[in-house]
């Protein structure tokens, strides 16, 4: 479901006339087939607060777009053309601040701006030409829309119709809106025709063979998504099944829960095969150590060339069954492999 | 190129600013200083894809600095200047991602000052250490070297104090401005190369390994020193061969003793770094190695892997012809 935002109701004129809005809340919260229209007011406040309520009373919202009307302070903008917004940045009493939020990157045939939310109005040349290393549009709205999605980082895009060139006749840019806000609202309206309709794919969801004869945990199954993504790019030409033997993963004798644990198994091996080819050598190296009940380990990250041993003796007998194997340890061997002397 | 050009007023009529001016065909827009605006608002670093900014101004405060470890050949002190941020390139691993904060490009036009600070330098070190200065810490040091135009006063300047070596290195094959000069011997441009199916794949819009090749025959027909930095090395099934064949590659083009040195190095992040990598390339096969993530914060091979790559690779240049001595390795921990 779509939230779309607007400053003023005069922004929205065009879309009370097209879509049959439904008042939900009092006159600032509408609804129609596909969504919700919300009238915000301007500044950083309202919307922020008003954003931020309807974000948590709706949680099918699935996208939100803002639009509205923006001065231009890139020159090279011309009044009523509409603007796709790229990138949403804030001045506060003339200091820009650092957070900026990422519209969503839709093909549309509109031109791509920045946008500053700027707590004054851009009235002069001066101030725009101040504004412009920033951005190319300004607004009263857009950064608070974004900043009260932070958390939910629901994709947003902006669409804003260029209302006004800051010059010296400026002062009266309110009245000016006003007056054309019909015409205004109908080019919004119709740009955001163009993008009704291209939803957004849902998140593909992993699948692997057999997927119900595997118990995967809620960790487990996030594990399994990562390294499905890895293998994908790793393995771009194979599918999983040319790459893992399921079936005999399936027709083995382990529980669904130890099946799932030997299919992570089997990837991390397929993502990290020096670090398991390293592991199965010091493995067979140690294996005259362990075998005394000795428990052997390494640097985890492999950068020192360390062999760490553990264990209880109770008799001499043991203690002279280690000692035994000590001696026999091929320490060089193992330095080797540690210090990437082999070639892999 | 560039979206809008924004030059600050104090260098508005400083000859370097009007040439690039004039190169780039471009209206500027006056600001006051770089810094008011430059990173003072976080902009997507993808953002460099279709909307480039270049800002042109002064180097304010230090312009020349301490090298970290491993920088160069030891035993001498190595610097680097500050001449300019960012880069027209796009390599996946690149450390600037997110650095400063925005992808736009700066070029500092004060080379004079910078040249001042190198002098200082100069002067202060032992008689039997050389001085290193090294361009291209933040950008790409030829890139758009036909554009910025520094490229004569460091000829200039290092010909008068052959006693230190200056240090351009590039992914570009841009050498027209290097070739208009006389070869100086403590001048030596430097390629980073990798193998030609790892530049496809990683190196977005760099030139091709080959075609970086045949620059370097340019220079070195010029009688140019070059130098070479395998770096970053990123581990393949087919590392060995992969790098013979770029090996045998330059060897058909440049004799290999020619090369004053070679750099080796691997593959490495800060953590910043490579969330920038997870976020600006999720499908980057790089976040699919094999990566340790340690408490320091150093995303890298783990050590054993790290070695067997960088001795490999050292022995291969070795065998292939490059002397041994000049062949160095970046072991920075
Ligand atoms: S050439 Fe160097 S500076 Fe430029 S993007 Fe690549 S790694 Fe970064």
């Amino acid at each position: 479901m779509q939230l779309l935002t607007f400053a003023h109701r005069g922004e929205a004129k065009a879309f009370f006339e097209h879509l049959e809005l439904e008042a939900i809340d009092g006159n600032t919260l509408y609804k129609f087939t596909d969504g919700l229209v919300l009238i915000m007011g301007e500044g950083v406040f309202d919307p922020l607060s008003k954003v931020s309520k309807v974000l948590a009373l709706y949680p099918e919202i699935s996208e939100i777009i803002n639009l509205g009307v923006a001065g231009a302070l890139n020159p090279n903008l011309n009044k009523d053309e509409v603007i796709q917004v790229r990138s949403s940045y804030l001045e506060l009493e003339g200091n820009p601040q650092f957070h900026s939020f990422t519209m969503r990157n839709r093909d549309l045939p509109f031109k791509k701006e920045d946008c500053l939310t700027s707590s004054r109005r851009v009235l002069s040349k001066e101030q725009a030409q101040k504004l412009l290393p920033f951005a190319g549009i300004v607004d009263r709205e857009l950064w608070a829309v974004a900043r009260a999605n932070k958390e939910n980082k629901l994709p947003m895009t902006s669409l804003k119709v260029i209302s006004d060139i800051p010059s010296e006749e400026s002062e009266q840019i309110c009245q000016v809106v006003k007056e054309s806000a019909l015409k205004l609202s109908t080019a919004l309206y119709n740009a955001w025709s163009q993008i009704d309709g291209d939803q957004l794919q849902p998140e593909e969801k992993v699948s692997i063979p057999y997927f119900d004869q595997f118990h995967f945990t809620r960790s487990m199954s996030s594990t399994l998504q990562k390294r499905c993504h890895q293998l994908e790019i790793k393995f771009p030409d194979n599918k999983l099944e040319e790459l893992i033997d399921f079936n005999s993963i399936v027709e083995s004798e382990m529980r669904p829960k130890e099946k799932a644990i030997q299919i992570l198994d089997e990837m991390n091996r397929l993502i990290n095969p020096y670090r398991i080819s390293v592991e199965e050598r010091l493995k067979k190296l140690t294996h005259g150590l362990t075998s005394t009940g000795l428990t052997c380990s390494f640097d985890p990250h492999l950068e020192k060339s360390n062999l760490h041993i553990k264990g209880t003796f109770s008799n001499p007998n043991e203690l002279k069954k280690v000692s035994e194997q000590l001696s026999k340890f091929d320490f060089e061997k193992m330095k080797s492999i540690l210090e990437g002397d082999d070639r892999v | 190129m560039f979206e809008k050009v924004f030059v600050e007023t104090a260098v508005k009529d400083h000859p370097r600013t009007l040439h690039i001016l004039n190169k780039l065909k471009s209206d500027p827009v006056l600001i006051g200083s770089i810094e008011d605006y430059f990173g003072r608002v976080r902009k997507p670093y993808l953002q460099k894809r279709d909307n480039l900014n270049l800002f042109i101004g002064n180097k304010k405060g230090q312009t020349v600095k301490e090298a970290p470890n491993a920088y160069g050949l030891a035993g001498d002190p190595h610097f680097y200047f500050v001449h300019s941020y960012n880069c027209i390139y796009e390599c996946e691993y690149c450390y600037l991602q997110g650095y400063f904060n925005s992808p736009d490009l700066v070029f500092f036009v004060n080379h004079e000052d910078m040249a001042k600070e190198m002098e200082l330098i100069i002067s202060k070190t032992p008689k039997d250490k050389t001085p290193w200065f090294h361009a291209g810490e933040f950008s790409d040091s030829l890139a758009l070297s036909h554009i910025t135009g520094e490229i004569s006063f460091y000829f200039d300047f290092f010909k008068a104090h052959p006693n230190a070596k200056l240090e351009f290195r590039t992914k570009s094959a841009n050498t027209r401005e290097i070739e208009k000069m006389s070869p100086l011997s403590n001048v030596i441009t430097t390629f980073s190369l990798s193998p030609q199916e790892r530049t496809l794949k990683t190196d977005k819009s760099c030139p091709p390994a080959s075609t970086r090749i045949l620059s370097m025959q340019k220079l070195y027909k010029a009688g140019h020193p070059l130098g070479l930095h395998f770096d970053p090395i990123i581990h393949t099934n087919n590392l060995y061969e992969e790098y013979e064949q770029l090996i045998d590659d330059i060897s058909e083009k440049i004799p290999l003793e020619y090369f004053e040195y070679v750099s080796l190095g691997v593959v490495r992040f800060t953590k910043d770094v490579y969330r920038q990598v997870q976020l600006n390339y999720p499908n980057s096969d790089l976040l699919t190695e094999e990566f340790i993530k340690p408490e320091d914060g150093k995303i890298r091979y783990p050590g054993s892997l790290r070695k067997n790559i960088l001795k490999s690779i050292q022995k291969l240049c070795i065998e292939k012809g490059f002397v041994e001595d000049k062949v160095y390795l970046c072991m920075e921990e």
